[in-house]
């Protein structure tokens, strides 16, 4: 019997606190897969954007109009090589906590620019087709079973009324916030409103030829409406998505202290159960000592049990994750409907055997140093 | 019964074990505490910030104030209707307000960095009248007419240019900080207030985003619902009691933080459970002997019972207070986060009060229960003889 077997029977001798430490285990390493999706989901629209995009909106704030007579001079600006525009749609879907994001868009040069979306050119040409037709991110779609052919209603905010737009195909977006939303035809949105109020967008979106000049390039836009009623704030997608992240960093952060807490309670548990088993077993160490055990396999000893009852832990938990947390962000709204747990699950699972490691090392030192004599004697 | 100083000696006996077993247990109930405070302080500053005697009119649909408008003319149709309470002069009470959102760049931020959204408040004079937990703190109130603006206490520092006799500058203009206010804790604090008609000019805005009015009596608010459903000028817009309105406001964001609080909270709640399910078996199978002698000297099943349950309770209490306390000085700090649905940045405070106090004490002491209770049990069960054996 070699080390790492006589510490996995050892692990299971006391078995109801062998179940109840992998228990905790597991639980924690599901939860901290999912803060840690949270917090990814928050930052991948920053991760996902592409230093060859710029943004242009209102200097005043994200919140107000740009003309769209601007679209025919940015596409002039040299270093430009597509231009598109958007505007936040916004609107209700059954209630407020419903909400997603859905934005009118240009489908002729939307997906020039956004070139990394994942869509068909069948349901590109079926959304153009329909005045009234949309088209939503895959997360989205899974959420609410929106499939091909489905009427979504809408109650307008920004723009009043009531709305009825028909599902015409679906799209990968780049980041979660992305995958979850839904475009319908800035036209449609257009010619609902007065003659007055017509030709507002929300904000333009860039591509340039080169990424390293994106910086003069951003200039050259904004000094094009410097005295103009509407002045204009262009910036790289990066500094643009993270806007948004900056208003939901006090969240980020409270999420990440929380998932460094939860490592310090599995510390905690594990630190616990180890340091009971060395306890429990001193004159049985001793006698190890006794017929020739050096104290570092004794140290090793203790380690093995913290890497079991952390690794079988951790498995379970890495396999419970995905599940779980499946069925959580299938009901959770907005940017966290395209989220994914996947890329969090090994390195949770190797957290948590790190953790287990750094647990069994002060039981391990005890282990190592024990008295012979003095454990001996206790154990008669 | 067995004396209480033998449970509280058994705990001291192993200090490590005790300690930590406090200390995870702690942690949870600082979790589960932080975040009933949050939730309560989300909700304290939004359904603050309106009265149950204002009525907030916006347009049908709108779902902020800043996406709502309301017309000059359907505006003077509304300051006659008869449901508007007077001031002693005689005055209505009720005034046009224009909300708009503006980046503004934080203080603590470098040049280049993103700024934050903050909420902008076009007001009339009577607004102050309507608003009365509105408190200027510093400085003066904007002169009408003039570019003068006065910023909420969480404004004050946080943005550029946002302290007393500084000058905010955005849509090309430059506007002279002359005061600033608190409004109870609420979500005000968070907004800048100026001159209605100069905030509706500089955004190139017509009208005005709501009318805000307070209500003669409480029967005021179905009444004018009535009357602006039946009045065809007035159809599209619909009145909201106040208060209703801002609590509505932050939903999602109180939904997202009471559910993220709860999923961790349960989390903490089954492993620090399990933890002290743990140490109390490794108490009983280290004391089979103490407890062969307790029932040997006579102390019945139950007693033991209570001896063990009772040192996972105490466990328990001390992690709970100690949880509860770390979880007061959170009173100390703030919270900023964009609201969704006002997609303003608005600054919550941690509301510590005695019945947070009360729910995170009966929580830590429902782990302990619950954590210590098999292990009693199986304390209870040891025969006699088997346990007086006991190394």
């Amino acid at each position: 019997m070699n080390l790492p077997v006589l510490a996995l029977r050892n692990t299971f001798r006391n078995r109801t606190r062998a179940v109840l430490t992998i228990g905790s285990v597991a639980v924690l390493v599901v939860a901290f897969v999912f803060l840690r999706t949270i917090i990814s989901a928050y930052h991948s629209t920053v991760d996902n954007a592409r230093s060859d995009r710029l943004v242009t909106r209102n200097r005043v704030s994200l919140a107000m109009p740009l003309p769209l007579a601007d679209f025919e001079k940015i596409k002039n600006v040299p270093g430009v090589t597509a231009v598109t525009y958007s505007d936040w749609f916004g609107g209700t879907y059954i209630d407020s906590r419903h909400f997603f994001a859905r934005f009118a868009i240009d489908p002729d040069t939307y997906f020039t620019v956004f070139k990394d979306i994942a869509v068909k050119p069948e349901a590109i040409a079926a959304f153009k087709a329909d005045r009234t037709g949309c088209l939503v991110g895959e997360g989205l779609a899974d959420k609410y079973g929106f499939k091909v052919g489905d009427v979504i209603h809408l109650k307008g905010d920004i723009y009043p009324g009531d709305w009825a737009f028909t599902v015409r195909g679906t799209f990968k977006g780049t980041s979660s916030f992305q995958n979850g939303a839904m475009f319908i035809q800035w036209k449609a949105l257009d010619q609902s409103l007065p003659e007055a109020e017509r030709g507002i967008v929300g904000s333009y979106t860039e591509l340039v030829k080169d990424a390293d000049h994106s910086p003069e390039t951003a200039k050259a836009i904004d000094a094009l409406f410097a005295s103009s009623a509407n002045e204009t704030l262009t910036e790289s997608e990066q500094s643009f998505s993270l806007g948004f992240l900056t208003g939901a960093a006090a969240i980020v952060s409270a999420l990440d202290i929380v998932s460094i807490v939860l490592l310090v309670i599995m510390l905690l548990i594990l630190g616990n159960t180890l340091a009971m088993a060395v306890r429990e077993r001193i004159g049985e160490l001793a006698v190890l000592r006794t017929i020739g055990f050096k104290p570092n396999k004794l140290f090793f000893l203790a380690l093995a049990e913290g890497l079991w009852l952390s690794l079988i832990g951790g498995v379970i938990g890495a396999l419970a994750a995905r599940p779980v947390i499946g069925a959580f962000l299938k009901v959770a709204s907005g940017f966290l409907s395209g989220a994914s747990a996947d890329r969090w699950t090994i390195p949770a699972l190797l957290v948590a055997v790190a953790v287990g490691l750094l647990a069994a090392a002060i039981p391990g030192l005890r282990a190592s140093s024990v008295n012979i004599v003095n454990a001996l004697r206790r154990a008669e | 019964m067995i004396p209480f100083s033998y449970s509280l000696r058994s705990l001291a006996r192993r200090p490590l074990t005790s300690i930590v077993t406090v200390g995870g247990l702690s942690l949870v109930v600082f979790v589960f505490a932080a975040m009933l405070m949050l939730s309560r302080g989300v909700h304290d500053a939004m359904a603050m910030n309106g009265s149950p005697d204002n009525a907030l009119v916006l347009r049908d649909g709108a779902t902020s104030e800043a996406v709502s408008s309301v017309t000059r003319d359907q505006y003077r149709l509304l300051s006659a209707v008869p449901e508007i309470a007077t001031d002693g002069q005689g005055n209505s009470l009720i005034a046009g307000e224009m909300v708009v959102i503006c980046n503004l760049p934080r203080s603590d931020a470098g040049p280049g960095a993103p700024g934050a959204n903050v909420g902008l408040r076009g007001i009339m004079p009577t607004s102050l009248a309507i608003r009365d937990t509105v408190k200027l703190v510093k400085g003066r109130l904007p002169r009408p007419g003039t570019l003068e603006v006065m910023v909420g206490a969480a404004v004050e520092g946080r943005y550029e240019g946002s302290r007393l006799d500084e000058s905010l500058s955005f849509a090309r203009r430059q506007w002279p900080v002359v005061g600033v206010f608190t409004a109870d804790g609420s979500a005000f604090e968070s907004e800048i207030w100026g001159d209605e008609q100069n905030v509706a000019d500089a955004f190139n805005r017509q009208g005005y985003s709501d009318a805000v009015l307070r209500l003669k009596d409480k029967g005021s608010l179905a009444s004018l619902t009535a009357r602006l459903a039946a009045d065809p000028a007035l159809s599209t817009l619909k009145p909201w009691r106040e208060d209703l309105f801002f609590d509505a406001q932050s939903d999602t964001l109180r939904t997202f933080i009471v559910g993220l609080g709860t999923f961790v909270t349960v989390i903490f709640a089954i492993a620090a459970g399990f933890g002290a399910t743990v140490t109390m078996y490794s108490q009983v199978s280290n004391r089979l002997r103490e407890i062969g002698t307790l029932r040997a000297i006579g102390y019945r099943r139950f007693p033991v019972l209570r001896v063990f349950l009772r040192e996972a309770v105490l466990l328990s209490v001390i992690a709970g207070i100690i949880g509860t306390a770390a979880a007061s000085l959170l009173t100390l700090a703030s919270f900023s986060a964009l609201n969704q649905q006002s997609f303003t940045q608005i600054t919550f405070h941690f509301h510590f009060s005695p019945d947070v106090a009360t729910k995170a004490l009966v929580f830590s002491v429902a782990m302990g229960v619950l954590g210590g209770f098999l292990p009693a049990l199986s304390a209870a069960r040891q025969l006699i003889v088997n346990a007086v054996r006991a190394r």
